[in-house]
Protein backbone atom coordinates (compact mmCIF):
# COMPACT_ATOMS: atom_id res chain seq x y z
CA UNK A 1 0.00 0.00 0.00
CA UNK A 2 1.42 3.21 -0.82
CA UNK A 3 1.14 5.50 2.07
CA UNK A 4 0.00 9.23 1.08
CA UNK A 5 1.30 12.12 3.18
CA UNK A 6 -0.49 15.01 3.92
CA UNK A 7 0.81 18.36 3.41
CA UNK A 8 1.66 18.92 6.86
CA UNK A 9 2.95 15.56 7.29
CA UNK A 10 5.56 16.61 4.70
CA UNK A 11 6.48 19.91 6.30
CA UNK A 12 7.14 17.74 9.81
CA UNK A 13 8.95 15.34 7.76
CA UNK A 14 11.44 18.55 6.09
CA UNK A 15 11.75 19.66 9.84
CA UNK A 16 12.24 16.33 11.82
CA UNK A 17 15.03 15.52 9.16
CA UNK A 18 16.66 18.96 9.02
CA UNK A 19 17.12 18.12 12.83
CA UNK A 20 18.28 15.13 12.56
CA UNK A 21 20.85 15.92 10.15
CA UNK A 22 22.19 18.41 12.50
CA UNK A 23 25.46 17.40 14.20
CA UNK A 24 24.34 16.75 17.80
CA UNK A 25 25.79 18.17 20.79
CA UNK A 26 26.69 15.97 22.36
CA UNK A 27 24.24 12.81 21.20
CA UNK A 28 25.44 8.79 22.08
CA UNK A 29 27.95 7.30 20.64
CA UNK A 30 25.50 5.44 18.22
CA UNK A 31 23.12 8.28 17.60
CA UNK A 32 20.92 6.20 15.04
CA UNK A 33 18.19 3.80 15.66
CA UNK A 34 16.56 1.39 13.35
CA UNK A 35 13.79 -0.64 14.51
CA UNK A 36 11.28 -3.14 13.26
CA UNK A 37 8.91 -5.00 15.70
CA UNK A 38 5.62 -7.17 14.62
CA UNK A 39 2.69 -7.71 16.65
CA UNK A 40 0.40 -10.71 15.94
CA UNK A 41 -2.85 -11.25 17.94
CA UNK A 42 -5.15 -14.13 17.40
CA UNK A 43 -8.84 -14.30 19.34
CA UNK A 44 -11.32 -17.09 20.02
CA UNK A 45 -13.79 -14.74 18.80
CA UNK A 46 -12.45 -15.23 15.10
CA UNK A 47 -10.09 -11.89 15.06
CA UNK A 48 -6.35 -12.12 13.87
CA UNK A 49 -4.06 -8.97 13.63
CA UNK A 50 -1.07 -8.73 12.05
CA UNK A 51 1.07 -5.51 12.38
CA UNK A 52 4.56 -4.75 11.20
CA UNK A 53 6.35 -1.31 12.21
CA UNK A 54 9.36 -0.24 11.64
CA UNK A 55 11.12 3.18 12.51
CA UNK A 56 13.98 5.58 13.05
CA UNK A 57 15.26 7.24 15.51
CA UNK A 58 18.04 9.93 15.68
CA UNK A 59 19.50 11.16 19.40
CA UNK A 60 19.84 14.75 19.18
CA UNK A 61 21.46 15.09 22.68
CA UNK A 62 22.04 12.98 25.74
CA UNK A 63 18.94 14.36 27.35
CA UNK A 64 15.99 12.86 25.41
CA UNK A 65 16.06 15.01 22.73
CA UNK A 66 15.39 13.31 19.29
CA UNK A 67 13.93 12.90 15.98
CA UNK A 68 11.41 9.93 15.23
CA UNK A 69 9.36 8.81 12.62
CA UNK A 70 7.53 5.05 12.86
CA UNK A 71 4.98 3.55 10.48
CA UNK A 72 2.97 0.35 11.31
CA UNK A 73 0.12 -1.36 9.50
CA UNK A 74 -2.56 -3.58 11.11
CA UNK A 75 -3.59 -6.16 8.66
CA UNK A 76 -7.45 -7.33 10.16
CA UNK A 77 -9.25 -10.07 9.55
CA UNK A 78 -12.48 -10.68 11.54
CA UNK A 79 -15.35 -12.95 11.93
CA UNK A 80 -15.95 -11.96 15.20
CA UNK A 81 -19.88 -11.75 16.95
CA UNK A 82 -19.62 -8.07 16.53
CA UNK A 83 -19.24 -8.89 12.57
CA UNK A 84 -21.86 -11.95 12.68
CA UNK A 85 -24.55 -10.84 14.38
CA UNK A 86 -24.80 -7.61 12.05
CA UNK A 87 -25.23 -10.35 9.03
CA UNK A 88 -22.16 -10.08 7.62
CA UNK A 89 -19.06 -12.48 6.72
CA UNK A 90 -15.37 -12.21 7.55
CA UNK A 91 -13.93 -8.77 6.66
CA UNK A 92 -10.50 -7.83 6.19
CA UNK A 93 -9.11 -4.53 6.26
CA UNK A 94 -5.37 -2.47 6.67
CA UNK A 95 -4.99 0.35 8.28
CA UNK A 96 -2.04 2.21 8.05
CA UNK A 97 -0.44 4.87 10.40
CA UNK A 98 2.57 7.17 10.22
CA UNK A 99 3.76 9.10 13.15
CA UNK A 100 6.36 11.87 13.02
CA UNK A 101 8.36 13.28 16.22
CA UNK A 102 10.62 15.68 17.35
CA UNK A 103 12.46 16.40 20.76
CA UNK A 104 14.84 19.02 21.81
CA UNK A 105 16.19 19.37 25.45
CA UNK A 106 17.29 23.13 26.54
CA UNK A 107 18.81 22.51 29.65
CA UNK A 108 16.73 21.17 31.81
CA UNK A 109 13.80 21.58 29.55
CA UNK A 110 12.58 19.34 27.30
CA UNK A 111 9.93 20.27 24.80
CA UNK A 112 8.48 17.91 22.17
CA UNK A 113 6.08 18.20 19.23
CA UNK A 114 4.38 15.00 16.95
CA UNK A 115 2.03 14.37 13.95
CA UNK A 116 0.21 11.71 13.32
CA UNK A 117 -1.80 10.40 10.48
CA UNK A 118 -3.85 6.86 10.02
CA UNK A 119 -5.59 5.83 7.05
CA UNK A 120 -8.49 2.83 7.50
CA UNK A 121 -10.97 2.27 4.52
CA UNK A 122 -14.20 3.50 6.58
CA UNK A 123 -11.91 5.81 9.09
CA UNK A 124 -9.29 8.51 9.01
CA UNK A 125 -7.07 10.09 11.56
CA UNK A 126 -5.55 13.15 11.98
CA UNK A 127 -3.31 14.38 15.21
CA UNK A 128 -1.10 16.68 16.56
CA UNK A 129 0.43 16.85 20.09
CA UNK A 130 2.84 18.98 22.20
CA UNK A 131 4.45 18.49 25.18
CA UNK A 132 6.98 20.01 27.73
CA UNK A 133 9.39 17.89 30.46
CA UNK A 134 11.16 19.50 32.85
CA UNK A 135 13.63 17.81 35.36
CA UNK A 136 14.46 19.16 38.94
CA UNK A 137 15.36 18.64 42.35
CA UNK A 138 18.67 17.45 41.13
CA UNK A 139 17.15 15.35 38.49
CA UNK A 140 15.39 13.20 41.08
CA UNK A 141 12.11 14.48 39.66
CA UNK A 142 11.17 14.77 35.81
CA UNK A 143 7.69 16.49 35.97
CA UNK A 144 5.86 16.31 32.12
CA UNK A 145 2.78 17.92 30.67
CA UNK A 146 1.51 17.09 26.94
CA UNK A 147 -1.64 17.40 24.84
CA UNK A 148 -2.86 15.70 21.92
CA UNK A 149 -5.45 16.89 19.43
CA UNK A 150 -7.23 13.43 17.17
CA UNK A 151 -9.02 14.89 13.93
CA UNK A 152 -10.83 12.41 12.82
CA UNK A 153 -12.89 11.13 10.08
CA UNK A 154 -15.87 7.62 10.53
CA UNK A 155 -16.75 7.03 7.00
CA UNK A 156 -18.97 4.13 5.44
CA UNK A 157 -17.22 0.96 3.36
CA UNK A 158 -18.22 1.29 0.14
CA UNK A 159 -19.99 4.53 0.11
CA UNK A 160 -18.24 7.80 -0.63
CA UNK A 161 -17.38 10.96 1.91
CA UNK A 162 -20.56 12.82 0.49
CA UNK A 163 -23.18 9.68 1.46
CA UNK A 164 -21.75 9.06 5.01
CA UNK A 165 -18.91 11.13 6.09
CA UNK A 166 -19.00 11.92 10.51
CA UNK A 167 -16.07 13.84 12.09
CA UNK A 168 -15.14 12.81 15.67
CA UNK A 169 -12.65 15.07 18.00
CA UNK A 170 -10.61 14.10 20.49
CA UNK A 171 -8.11 16.17 23.31
CA UNK A 172 -6.36 14.42 25.44
CA UNK A 173 -3.84 16.37 28.23
CA UNK A 174 -1.31 14.40 30.26
CA UNK A 175 0.14 15.43 33.74
CA UNK A 176 2.77 13.17 35.01
CA UNK A 177 5.33 13.92 37.65
CA UNK A 178 8.25 10.94 38.20
CA UNK A 179 10.29 10.90 41.60
CA UNK A 180 13.44 9.52 42.63
CA UNK A 181 12.77 8.03 46.52
CA UNK A 182 16.34 6.66 47.29
CA UNK A 183 18.56 4.95 45.56
CA UNK A 184 16.82 2.00 44.88
CA UNK A 185 13.22 3.22 44.15
CA UNK A 186 11.12 5.82 41.83
CA UNK A 187 7.40 6.38 41.84
CA UNK A 188 5.45 7.88 38.71
CA UNK A 189 2.14 9.44 38.78
CA UNK A 190 0.29 10.43 36.10
CA UNK A 191 -3.15 11.95 35.07
CA UNK A 192 -5.15 12.01 31.59
CA UNK A 193 -8.19 14.25 30.98
CA UNK A 194 -9.54 12.65 27.60
CA UNK A 195 -12.33 14.34 25.83
CA UNK A 196 -14.12 13.09 22.79
CA UNK A 197 -16.81 15.15 21.02
CA UNK A 198 -18.33 14.04 17.69
CA UNK A 199 -19.22 10.48 16.07
CA UNK A 200 -18.90 7.86 19.04
CA UNK A 201 -21.20 5.35 17.45
CA UNK A 202 -20.12 2.48 14.86
CA UNK A 203 -22.18 3.03 11.50
CA UNK A 204 -22.33 -0.77 11.26
CA UNK A 205 -23.84 -1.64 14.57
CA UNK A 206 -27.67 -1.81 15.01
CA UNK A 207 -28.63 -2.45 18.39
CA UNK A 208 -31.52 -5.56 19.14
CA UNK A 209 -35.02 -4.52 20.56
CA UNK A 210 -36.94 -6.86 22.55
CA UNK A 211 -40.62 -6.46 23.89
CA UNK A 212 -41.62 -8.26 27.14
CA UNK A 213 -43.13 -10.98 25.09
CA UNK A 214 -40.17 -11.48 23.41
CA UNK A 215 -38.23 -12.05 26.89
CA UNK A 216 -41.39 -13.98 28.15
CA UNK A 217 -41.38 -16.22 24.71
CA UNK A 218 -37.48 -16.92 25.66
CA UNK A 219 -38.01 -17.39 28.99
CA UNK A 220 -40.83 -20.28 28.32
CA UNK A 221 -38.52 -22.11 26.08
CA UNK A 222 -36.22 -22.23 28.85
CA UNK A 223 -33.50 -20.50 26.61
CA UNK A 224 -31.27 -17.31 27.31
CA UNK A 225 -31.34 -15.07 24.84
CA UNK A 226 -27.76 -15.25 22.70
CA UNK A 227 -26.07 -14.96 19.36
CA UNK A 228 -27.90 -18.10 18.11
CA UNK A 229 -31.76 -17.09 18.99
CA UNK A 230 -31.72 -13.65 19.28
CA UNK A 231 -33.24 -12.52 16.07
CA UNK A 232 -36.15 -15.49 16.85
CA UNK A 233 -37.25 -13.31 19.89
CA UNK A 234 -36.13 -9.55 18.76
CA UNK A 235 -38.44 -7.05 17.47
CA UNK A 236 -38.05 -6.50 13.45
CA UNK A 237 -36.85 -2.76 13.52
CA UNK A 238 -33.11 -2.33 13.08
CA UNK A 239 -32.29 0.52 15.57
CA UNK A 240 -29.09 2.12 15.06
CA UNK A 241 -26.72 2.22 18.14
CA UNK A 242 -26.92 5.67 19.74
CA UNK A 243 -24.36 7.17 22.25
CA UNK A 244 -23.85 10.60 23.65
CA UNK A 245 -21.98 13.05 21.75
CA UNK A 246 -19.71 14.18 24.06
CA UNK A 247 -17.70 11.77 26.46
CA UNK A 248 -15.15 12.75 29.38
CA UNK A 249 -12.69 10.88 30.84
CA UNK A 250 -10.20 11.30 33.71
CA UNK A 251 -7.66 8.80 34.37
CA UNK A 252 -4.94 8.51 37.31
CA UNK A 253 -2.13 6.18 36.75
CA UNK A 254 0.70 5.35 39.21
CA UNK A 255 3.81 3.21 39.12
CA UNK A 256 6.30 2.15 41.27
CA UNK A 257 9.82 0.27 40.43
CA UNK A 258 12.00 -0.81 42.74
CA UNK A 259 15.33 -2.25 42.57
CA UNK A 260 15.59 -5.74 44.00
CA UNK A 261 19.36 -6.82 43.81
CA UNK A 262 19.03 -10.74 44.65
CA UNK A 263 17.92 -10.91 41.23
CA UNK A 264 19.86 -8.24 39.54
CA UNK A 265 16.14 -6.35 38.78
CA UNK A 266 13.13 -4.62 39.48
CA UNK A 267 9.81 -5.24 40.70
CA UNK A 268 6.67 -2.68 39.39
CA UNK A 269 3.38 -2.13 40.16
CA UNK A 270 1.12 -0.16 37.94
CA UNK A 271 -2.21 0.90 39.42
CA UNK A 272 -4.64 2.71 37.05
CA UNK A 273 -8.53 4.24 37.94
CA UNK A 274 -10.56 5.25 35.53
CA UNK A 275 -13.99 7.14 35.14
CA UNK A 276 -16.04 9.03 32.24
CA UNK A 277 -19.30 11.29 31.74
CA UNK A 278 -20.90 8.21 30.45
CA UNK A 279 -20.74 6.45 34.12
CA UNK A 280 -17.86 4.06 33.28
CA UNK A 281 -15.48 3.12 35.49
CA UNK A 282 -12.07 0.58 35.38
CA UNK A 283 -9.41 -0.25 37.40
CA UNK A 284 -6.09 -1.27 35.97
CA UNK A 285 -3.18 -3.47 38.02
CA UNK A 286 0.11 -4.76 36.29
CA UNK A 287 2.69 -5.93 38.70
CA UNK A 288 5.80 -7.51 37.27
CA UNK A 289 9.22 -8.53 37.45
CA UNK A 290 12.45 -7.85 35.67
CA UNK A 291 15.76 -9.07 35.95
CA UNK A 292 18.68 -9.75 34.58
CA UNK A 293 19.76 -13.31 33.60
CA UNK A 294 23.17 -12.26 31.66
CA UNK A 295 24.92 -8.91 30.88
CA UNK A 296 23.22 -8.99 27.49
CA UNK A 297 19.61 -10.84 28.70
CA UNK A 298 16.93 -9.34 30.49
CA UNK A 299 13.92 -11.07 31.10
CA UNK A 300 10.12 -10.07 32.46
CA UNK A 301 7.05 -11.20 33.05
CA UNK A 302 3.74 -9.63 34.40
CA UNK A 303 0.30 -10.16 35.03
CA UNK A 304 -2.15 -7.82 33.71
CA UNK A 305 -6.03 -7.55 35.13
CA UNK A 306 -8.49 -5.03 34.25
CA UNK A 307 -11.89 -4.40 35.39
CA UNK A 308 -14.90 -2.51 34.25
CA UNK A 309 -17.98 -1.45 35.36
CA UNK A 310 -20.68 -0.94 32.20
CA UNK A 311 -21.50 2.63 31.01
CA UNK A 312 -24.72 3.32 32.69
CA UNK A 313 -27.00 2.96 29.53
CA UNK A 314 -25.14 -0.43 28.93
CA UNK A 315 -27.90 -3.41 29.22
CA UNK A 316 -27.76 -6.95 27.90
CA UNK A 317 -31.31 -6.50 25.87
CA UNK A 318 -33.14 -3.62 26.09
CA UNK A 319 -36.56 -4.08 26.57
CA UNK A 320 -39.20 -1.59 24.89
CA UNK A 321 -43.05 -1.70 25.59
CA UNK A 322 -43.21 -0.45 22.03
CA UNK A 323 -40.53 0.16 19.36
CA UNK A 324 -41.60 3.81 18.98
CA UNK A 325 -40.33 4.42 22.48
CA UNK A 326 -36.69 2.67 22.34
CA UNK A 327 -34.14 4.81 24.60
CA UNK A 328 -32.29 7.34 23.98
CA UNK A 329 -28.88 5.64 24.25
CA UNK A 330 -28.37 2.18 23.09
CA UNK A 331 -24.88 0.25 22.47
CA UNK A 332 -23.78 -3.24 21.28
CA UNK A 333 -20.21 -2.02 22.16
CA UNK A 334 -18.84 -4.85 24.65
CA UNK A 335 -16.36 -2.24 25.39
CA UNK A 336 -19.33 -0.35 26.94
CA UNK A 337 -20.32 -3.05 29.09
CA UNK A 338 -19.03 -4.77 32.36
CA UNK A 339 -15.97 -7.70 31.99
CA UNK A 340 -12.61 -8.92 33.12
CA UNK A 341 -9.65 -9.32 31.70
CA UNK A 342 -6.52 -10.94 32.69
CA UNK A 343 -3.41 -11.30 31.04
CA UNK A 344 -0.12 -12.54 31.66
CA UNK A 345 2.92 -12.54 29.76
CA UNK A 346 6.40 -12.98 29.47
CA UNK A 347 9.48 -11.03 27.73
CA UNK A 348 12.91 -11.94 26.92
CA UNK A 349 15.01 -9.06 25.58
CA UNK A 350 18.91 -9.99 24.35
CA UNK A 351 22.04 -7.51 23.01
CA UNK A 352 24.45 -8.37 21.09
CA UNK A 353 27.12 -5.46 19.87
CA UNK A 354 24.93 -2.94 17.74
CA UNK A 355 21.99 -5.52 17.23
CA UNK A 356 19.76 -5.92 20.21
CA UNK A 357 16.00 -7.46 20.29
CA UNK A 358 12.93 -9.64 21.94
CA UNK A 359 10.52 -11.65 21.55
CA UNK A 360 6.92 -10.83 24.22
CA UNK A 361 4.31 -13.47 24.33
CA UNK A 362 1.59 -13.48 26.30
CA UNK A 363 -2.24 -14.94 26.92
CA UNK A 364 -5.10 -13.43 27.86
CA UNK A 365 -8.54 -14.05 29.07
CA UNK A 366 -11.49 -12.00 29.03
CA UNK A 367 -14.64 -12.87 30.71
CA UNK A 368 -18.26 -10.61 29.75
CA UNK A 369 -20.75 -10.76 32.22
CA UNK A 370 -23.11 -9.13 30.76
CA UNK A 371 -23.31 -9.43 26.88
CA UNK A 372 -25.77 -11.26 24.70
CA UNK A 373 -23.17 -12.64 22.01
CA UNK A 374 -20.57 -13.46 23.83
CA UNK A 375 -19.33 -15.15 27.68
CA UNK A 376 -15.42 -14.59 26.87
CA UNK A 377 -12.44 -15.08 24.45
CA UNK A 378 -8.80 -16.16 24.84
CA UNK A 379 -6.46 -14.56 22.83
CA UNK A 380 -2.75 -14.89 21.88
CA UNK A 381 -0.36 -12.36 21.31
CA UNK A 382 3.13 -12.57 19.99
CA UNK A 383 5.18 -9.02 19.65
CA UNK A 384 9.22 -9.06 18.79
CA UNK A 385 11.30 -6.38 17.65
CA UNK A 386 14.62 -6.03 16.06
CA UNK A 387 17.16 -3.27 16.97
CA UNK A 388 20.09 -1.77 14.59
CA UNK A 389 22.15 1.38 16.64
CA UNK A 390 24.53 3.02 14.59
CA UNK B 1 -22.06 9.17 41.56
CA UNK B 2 -19.35 6.82 40.64
CA UNK B 3 -17.60 9.30 38.39
CA UNK B 4 -17.15 11.60 41.58
CA UNK B 5 -15.93 8.96 43.84
CA UNK B 6 -13.51 7.55 41.16
CA UNK B 7 -12.89 11.21 40.59
CA UNK B 8 -11.88 11.69 44.40
CA UNK B 9 -10.06 8.94 44.70
CA UNK B 10 -7.76 9.97 42.07
CA UNK B 11 -7.57 12.76 43.50
CA UNK B 12 -6.78 11.47 46.78
CA UNK B 13 -3.54 9.32 44.88
CA UNK B 14 -2.65 12.31 43.71
CA UNK B 15 -2.30 13.64 47.05
CA UNK B 16 -0.14 10.81 47.42
CA UNK B 17 2.34 10.81 44.64
CA UNK B 18 3.05 14.89 45.13
CA UNK B 19 3.49 13.73 49.06
CA UNK B 20 6.59 11.82 47.60
CA UNK B 21 8.03 14.82 45.72
CA UNK B 22 10.81 16.62 46.83
CA UNK B 23 12.30 13.73 48.64
CA UNK B 24 15.79 14.03 49.70
CA UNK B 25 18.40 14.33 46.92
CA UNK B 26 19.87 11.19 45.56
CA UNK B 27 23.81 11.64 44.89
CA UNK B 28 25.22 10.60 41.49
CA UNK B 29 27.21 7.99 42.96
CA UNK B 30 23.79 6.59 44.55
CA UNK B 31 22.46 5.79 41.14
CA UNK B 32 24.49 3.00 39.53
CA UNK B 33 20.99 0.71 40.20
CA UNK B 34 18.79 3.16 39.20
CA UNK B 35 20.67 3.44 35.68
CA UNK B 36 20.28 0.10 35.29
CA UNK B 37 17.67 -1.28 32.12
CA UNK B 38 15.76 -3.24 34.24
CA UNK B 39 14.53 0.23 36.13
CA UNK B 40 13.91 2.68 33.49
CA UNK B 41 9.90 3.85 34.06
CA UNK B 42 9.77 4.15 30.14
CA UNK B 43 9.66 0.77 28.30
CA UNK B 44 11.54 1.00 24.60
CA UNK B 45 8.55 3.13 22.70
CA UNK B 46 8.63 1.34 19.62
CA UNK B 47 7.83 -1.83 21.44
CA UNK B 48 5.14 0.10 24.15
CA UNK B 49 3.39 1.94 20.83
CA UNK B 50 2.61 -1.25 19.59
CA UNK B 51 1.36 -3.00 22.52
CA UNK B 52 -0.06 0.13 23.38
CA UNK B 53 -2.31 0.31 20.07
CA UNK B 54 -3.12 -3.48 21.04
CA UNK B 55 -4.79 -2.71 24.84
CA UNK B 56 -6.90 0.55 23.03
CA UNK B 57 -8.81 -2.12 20.93
CA UNK B 58 -9.33 -4.40 23.57
CA UNK B 59 -9.90 -1.97 26.83
CA UNK B 60 -12.35 0.60 27.48
CA UNK B 61 -10.65 3.19 29.48
CA UNK B 62 -8.77 5.99 27.68
CA UNK B 63 -5.56 7.95 29.20
CA UNK B 64 -2.93 7.06 31.99
CA UNK B 65 -0.17 4.80 31.23
CA UNK B 66 -1.94 3.16 28.30
CA UNK B 67 -3.50 4.48 25.29
CA UNK B 68 -5.06 7.60 24.14
CA UNK B 69 -8.24 8.08 22.44
CA UNK B 70 -8.73 8.60 18.85
CA UNK B 71 -6.81 7.65 16.08
CA UNK B 72 -8.49 4.49 15.04
CA UNK B 73 -12.14 3.34 14.35
CA UNK B 74 -11.46 -0.32 15.35
CA UNK B 75 -15.21 -1.59 13.91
Amino acid sequence: MRLQLAQPARLALAVAITFAMRDPVSAADEPWRLSTDTLVYSDSDNVVVVSPQVAVRRALDDDGGNASARVVVDVVSAASVDVVSQATNRFSEVRTEADLGLAKSFGSWLPSVSYRYSHEPDYHSTGLGAGLQHRFAGSDATASVSYDLSLDTVGYVGTGEGTFSEPLVSHAANFSLTQVIGPKALVRGVYTLSVQDGYLEKPYRFVPIFDRAGIAAAASDGVAINLSNFDRYRLPERITEEVPDTRIGHAFAVRGLRHVEAISGSIHADVQLFADSWGLTAETIEPGLTWSASQAILMAIYLRGYFQQAARFWRREYVVDDPDTVPRWRTLDRDLSDYFAATLGGRFEWQRGILSGYVDLSGAVTAYSEYLFLNGRLALIGQAGLRLDL
Amino acid sequence: MRVVRSFFRCLLCGALVAAVAGCATTRPWQREQLAQPSMKPDGDPEREALRSHMLGTREGAIGGFGHGGGGCGCN
